[in-house]
């Protein structure tokens, strides 16, 4: 196992070099550049490459950008944060995106799988008809909507009310009261997705015949649900939830820009639509760092949960 | 050996009882595959539920817009931002006019004016824009899940049960495609493609079927290690054969619920699409489309909102609902109980 | 299972762990004026700043030579007086002596001439380097160019407190720049040992103005606290600024209404709920919306359609119901409150009106323009991918299909900057631009439709009007602050009304929520948005 994890973590430096020298190449077919480009003439635009070094051939500053890049140095922010180095943005955005994605997700996970529990538990009844409903409005409701929503009747009415509970937005000097509506608001998407899969994996389960052994044993429904069930029914949970995770603790513009977060999720979005590449590149540098290893993760976690997959086994 | 050889007397066993009855076997009607699958759905209520709902959807997307006199893009410059109005069921108190206790047609002098669900900012009627959008919308829906089933599946299922180098090749393209933000591509496809269905497509292909595929994935490698596939393959299976008519059934239960949930997503990313340019161009306008457009006045005119989201959220229960009772009554172990 | 649990709570002590970095809250005493702002702040250094914003936060730290007062008019600064030659060449600034920066340091003519140098210089490679030339400043432009050191540039310090500025040619509006954040002071000795660092954050900045910047958490908010140091800081009465980044507009609102914020700018869809109230404040700016045809294809180089395309749009409607927020239908090019000529009126009294609706004019144009053309005539309109604009798109397309039969509209929705590279390098047929003024006077929107102009969208060709603009701008008229007023007023008419070179939409405005307890929050449609020092808050 050891030796199969050495080797994709040797892999991952090869895509990650794909995903950057990709990612260059797109960029360099972006209309307009990182500045001003209605009152800039193009003598001034010139002395801004030069400035930026952005006038040297695409392979040159690639070979740059890569190797300060292991030096931790991502460049400087054209647009956003003028002449900011781009490591210094991230150092105070990233924390913050990280926590409320971390958040939500153990929030989702745990009322997910009580969730599904239920519906597979009483499979057909009207328990699992309404957590199948509660689920599925979850996503069909946009998380704009569903976030507006909170910070409208829990942050805003209350606040009217006389409770001032939930705060209306984020603030970062009483960060853990603050995340708590932005938390439940990301968790959305998670507890559907916990709880639909969870739940289809959990009915058939529940219907094999090592449970019907452990129910002939006589043991309680919570026991068969806890100690015998849910480990078997997790392998889908986690291949949805592993990129799940990663998109979480990268931000979501939505929620960032309702709750005013400072994370990163609004960050990529905004430096994308004004060029401001070093920013695109580097958010999408630790996305893809998070995506890979979460998916070396997973492939590992599926031998755990079921011994007999092995993913570092050969082909046929 | 011995024991075989135990000899008895006859006698020493009495018959108890006579009843013929009780010999007798019942032979029931042979009941093929799909019909047991149609009647076990039918059994299913919420399953049931589900097809009425959408076919009463389906039915007024066809022919919702032909019912009034307005069409998606007309608009009226004096009935912008009316609430709700329907003849008949607005002497309930519903559906009455009224916005904030104030009847806004009387207001501004509309009497004999109704606009079942309201209009918009720019006075259009948004009964007609929200079937005419709903048409659209279906139709995402069954290209997500067209794309999810033929490219998510089978990059599923070959990854996971071939494995070893293709495997790791085929999920390093996966984390490559991932790790290139979809905003990128699609800038970057505003500027080659014409707007269109073609070039929702396109930007759907790109990355809307890697959860399907990783899903897939999972599932046929937990599977091909179990005992069946192995008998399969000693009786002589082909790849292909196992990979369709083993694997395929067993796994459909998370194909289905994958599928579902890849319909909002793709619907709520054309919207996105729409208002980058990629997509369908205003004034046409898609369920995502609608709901983001009335998103903006929400505090201020809460009915543009309301009706494409309880139609898109009727919508997707009712799929889901659907969904449930086909894997159900498509799972051939579910028969034993 | 135990795995599972251990897993959990793993992730559990993560997230407290993460929870404990927040910041914590310094105690603050004093009225702040709260301002919730959409966008982050990009920057606090004058010579890399570009955006409102950033120039409004900058004056609130940094006084120049002048500023400007509540009705716009040139009050004088850290300058007590300025000189100037019969030529109109020399401008002679005396300075105060009593300006002190945070640092204690006394703020000198020399700080100009460093700041003014630096804002020229290639190595800094300023986007506002351009504004250099526009101001007259002698060899502005050589000095951008790198031909001659900045050493040469018409600025001089004749001692502590007298500034010589040299122009290249009489500029009647170089006070005006005076007062804009470009033309700030900056203390050599502190920018210099900075570095790379300076204004990344409170403590790399200093002011000499009525605020300083106390805290900024990056994409998040800042806070300015009064100056003690300030030379007029009895004339402060508010303890400071306190700005929130907020880009949901729905959210902004609820924060301003439940008393957490005192100034919040609403979105056109937010207005019904609001303008009744005694907060709601309209502004002015000074943006121009227009639509622009590209003269040079088939369709719009027929000068009927232009003009049947100038009356054909109820732009009342576009300001009354889809913008909503204190916009105003624009008959012409030049704002409203732009700039005042020489006999004390605003350039749009003097001048006329063009293009206003008129469905029947419109219609014989179109009559006209269809006996040329054809038929049926199929156009692709080209806009930003931005909420207001697509609506006002919608509404237009609408509009001429309805009054000018026979045409179809096609929109081609586009991200902004696709939609300027379409534009500047003429690929496109009509579309939605606006341009905001530079300075204070007409030539920032005459110069654009110069013929070869690079901003010149409706690649607009017209030999008079050339000869108008140059002649009012460096050319002979340029010290006769009559003649090139009555020149720049023939120049418009002649580009609206013979030539329907573009057609205008309106002049944008914006609304706002303010708390009825402030007073004193000064709008400019020209130069630094917003001035906040003469800001009240009553208890």
């Amino acid at each position: 196992m050891l030796r199969y994890i050495g080797k994709r973590l040797l892999i991952s430096i090869v895509t990650m070099f794909v995903i950057l020298s990709l990612l260059f190449l797109l960029l360099e077919f972006m209309p307009g550049s990182p500045f001003n480009d209605e009152k800039l003439n193009e003598q001034q635009k010139e002395l801004l490459y030069e400035k930026y070094g952005l006038n040297k051939p695409i392979h040159e500053r690639f070979f740059i950008y890569t190797t300060n890049i292991l030096k931790g140095d991502f460049g400087v922010s054209y647009t956003i944060e003028k002449n900011a180095p781009v490591s210094r943005m991230l150092e105070t955005r990233m924390p913050i995106s990280i926590r409320l994605g971390l958040q939500a997700l153990v929030f989702g996970s745990l009322i997910g799988v009580v969730l599904a529990s239920i519906a597979a538990v009483y499979k057909n009844s009207k328990w699992d008809t309404m957590t199948t409903i509660f689920a599925v409005i979850g996503i069909s409701i946009p998380s704009y909507v569903f976030a507006l929503g909170l910070s409208y009747f829990l942050g805003y009415k209350l606040t009217l009310a006389g409770y001032p509970i939930f705060p209306m937005t984020y603030n970062l000097y009483r960060p853990i009261q603050s995340s708590i509506l932005p938390t439940v608001a990301l968790s959305m998407f998670v507890i559907a997705t916990v709880a639909r899969f969870m739940r289809t994996e959990l009915v058939e389960v529940l219907g094999s015949d090592y449970i019907m052994l452990a129910e002939a044993k006589g043991l309680t429904a919570k026991k068969v649900i806890f100690r015998h069930s849910i480990r078997n029914a997790l392998i889908p949970v986690v291949t949805v939830l592993g990129p799940l995770t990663v998109g979480l603790m990268t931000g979501s513009l939505v929620i960032e820009r309702i709750f005013g977060i400072p994370g990163i999720g609004d960050l990529l979005v905004t430096a994308i639509s004004v060029n401001d590449f070093n920013v695109v590149i580097a958010i999408s540098f630790f996305y893809s760092l998070f995506y890979i290893i979460m998916a070396l993760f997973i492939d590992v976690i599926y031998g755990v949960i079921d011994p007999r997959i092995r993913v570092d086994k050969g082909g046929e | 050996m011995n024991q075989l050889d135990q000899k008895y007397d006859k006698k020493s066993f009495e018959r108890i009882l006579n009843n013929e009855d009780f010999q007798t076997d019942v032979v029931y009607k042979g009941i093929s595959f799909w019909k047991d699958v149609n009647l076990r759905f039918r059994q299913n209520k919420g399953a049931v539920v589900g097809i009425i709902f959408i076919l009463i959807i389906a039915f007024f997307a066809f022919l919702g817009p032909s019912m009034t006199t307005h069409t998606y893009r007309s608009k009226v410059d004096d009935h912008i931002n009316l609430p709700a109005r329907i003849q008949g069921i607005e002497k309930l108190g519903i559906f009455n006019g009224e916005s904030n206790g104030i009847n806004v047609y009387e207001v501004r002098g509309l009497d004999d004016v109704y606009y079942w669900f309201g209009t918009d900012t720019l006075g259009r009627d948004l009964w007609t824009r929200v079937w005419v959008g709903t048409r659209v919308s279906l139709y995402i829906a069954f290209l997500a899940v067209i794309i999810d089933m033929f490219i998510g599946m089978g990059y599923g299922l070959v990854s996971g049960y071939i494995g070893g180098r293709l495997d790791t090749f085929m999920q390093r393209i996966i984390e490559v495609l991932s790790g290139i933000p979809n905003l990128v591509i699609v800038t970057l496809f505003v500027i080659v493609l014409n707007p269109g269905i073609i070039s929702i497509s396109l930007a759907l292909v790109i990355t809307g079927w890697i959860g399907m595929s990783r899903v897939v994935r999972s599932q046929v490698l937990k599977l091909k290690e179990l005992d069946f596939i192995l008998a399969s393959k000693t009786l002589g299976a082909k790849t292909s054969t196992l990979l369709v008519v083993d694997l395929l059934p067993n796994i459909f239960g998370q194909v289905i619920i994958m599928s579902m949930f890849s319909i909002p997503s793709a619907i709520f990313y054309e919207s996105f699409l729409a208002f980058i340019g990629l997509g369908l161009q205003p004034p046409l306008a898609s369920l995502g489309v609608l709901i983001n457009d009335g998103y903006k006045s929400i505090l201020v005119y809460p009915h543009i909102i309301v009706s494409p989201i309880i139609v898109l959220a009727i919508l997707m229960v009712s799929f889901n609902l659907v969904a449930d009772g086909m894997r159900d009554a498509l799972d051939p172990k579910m028969k034993q109980q | 299972m135990k795995k599972v649990i251990v897993f959990l709570m793993m992730m559990v002590m993560i997230v407290a762990t993460f929870s404990g970095c927040g910041k914590k809250e310094e105690a603050v005493e004093g009225k702040y004026l709260r301002i919730a702002q959409e966008v982050d702040l990009p920057s606090m250094d004058q010579h890399v700043a570009t955006d409102g914003l950033s120039f409004e936060v900058i004056a609130a730290t940094i006084e120049g030579l002048y500023s400007v007062d509540k009705d716009g008019t040139f009050i004088p600064a850290i300058a007590k007086s300025y000189e100037v030659s019969e030529d109109q060449l020399t401008y002679t600034f005396t300075l105060r002596d009593d300006v002190k920066w945070s640092n204690g340091d006394a703020v000198t003519a020399a700080d100009f001439v460093f700041s003014w140098r630096r804002l020229l210089s290639p190595e800094q490679a300023s986007e506002y380097n351009f504004i250099g030339g526009v101001a007259g400043i002698l060899n502005a432009d050589k000095v951008v160019a790198g031909e001659v050191p900045g050493e040469e540039l018409g600025v001089v310090a004749q001692d502590d407190t007298t500034l010589v500025v040299t122009l290249d040619r009489p500029v009647p509006y170089f006070l005006s720049l005076t007062a804009f954040s470009t033309f700030f002071p900056l203390n050599e000795k502190f920018v210099t040992e900075k570095g790379a660092d300076y204004a990344s954050s409170p403590e790399n900045l200093l002011a000499n103005g009525p605020y300083k910047m106390a805290t900024w958490d990056k994409g998040y908010g800042f806070r300015l606290d009064k100056n003690p140091d300030y030379y007029d800081a009895t004339n402060v009465t508010i303890a400071g600024l306190d700005y929130r980044v907020m880009k949901d507009n729905q959210t902004a609102t609820l924060e301003y209404d439940s008393g957490n914020q005192d100034v919040v700018k609403l979105a056109a869809e937010l207005v019904d709920k609001y303008k009744d109230n005694e907060e709601y404040t309209q502004i002015e700016s000074g943006y121009l919306w227009y639509i622009t045809p590209n003269n040079q294809t088939e369709v719009f180089s027929n000068v009927n359609v232009r003009k049947a395309f100038q009356h054909a749009i109820n732009k009342q409607q576009i300001v009354d119901k889809i913008l909503n927020d204190g916009s105003n239908v624009a008959n012409f090019i030049i704002p409203i409150g732009l700039a005042t000529g020489p006999d004390g009126k605003d350039f749009r009294e003097s001048a006329g009106t063009y293009s206003e609706y008129d469905v029947a004019l419109a219609q014989e144009y179109w009559t006209a323009a269809k006996a040329e053309l054809g038929d049926t005539i199929e156009i692709e309109f080209l806009f930003d991918d931005d909420g207001t604009v697509k609506k006002t798109a919608e509404f237009i397309q609408a509009e001429l299909e309805t009054n000018l039969p026979g045409i179809k509209v096609s929109l081609k929705a586009q991200p902004k900057k696709n939609r300027l590279d379409l534009m500047t390098a003429g690929d496109y047929e009509v579309g939605i631009t606006r341009w905001g003024p530079d300075y204070a006077d007409p030539l920032t929107y005459l110069e654009l439709y110069l013929t070869g102009a690079t901003l010149n969208y409706p690649n607009y060709e017209n030999a008079a009007y050339d000869v108008l603009v140059d002649d009012s701008g460096k050319g002979k008229l340029a010290g006769d602050a009559q003649g090139r007023w009555d020149a720049m007023i023939e120049a418009e008419r002649i580009f609206l009304e013979d030539d329907a070179g573009i057609t205008p939409l309106f002049q944008s405005g914006y609304a706002f929520l303010i708390n009825p307890k402030v007073t004193g929050i000064e709008s400019h449609a020209v130069g630094v948005p917003f001035i906040y020092k003469n800001v009240k808050i009553a208890d």
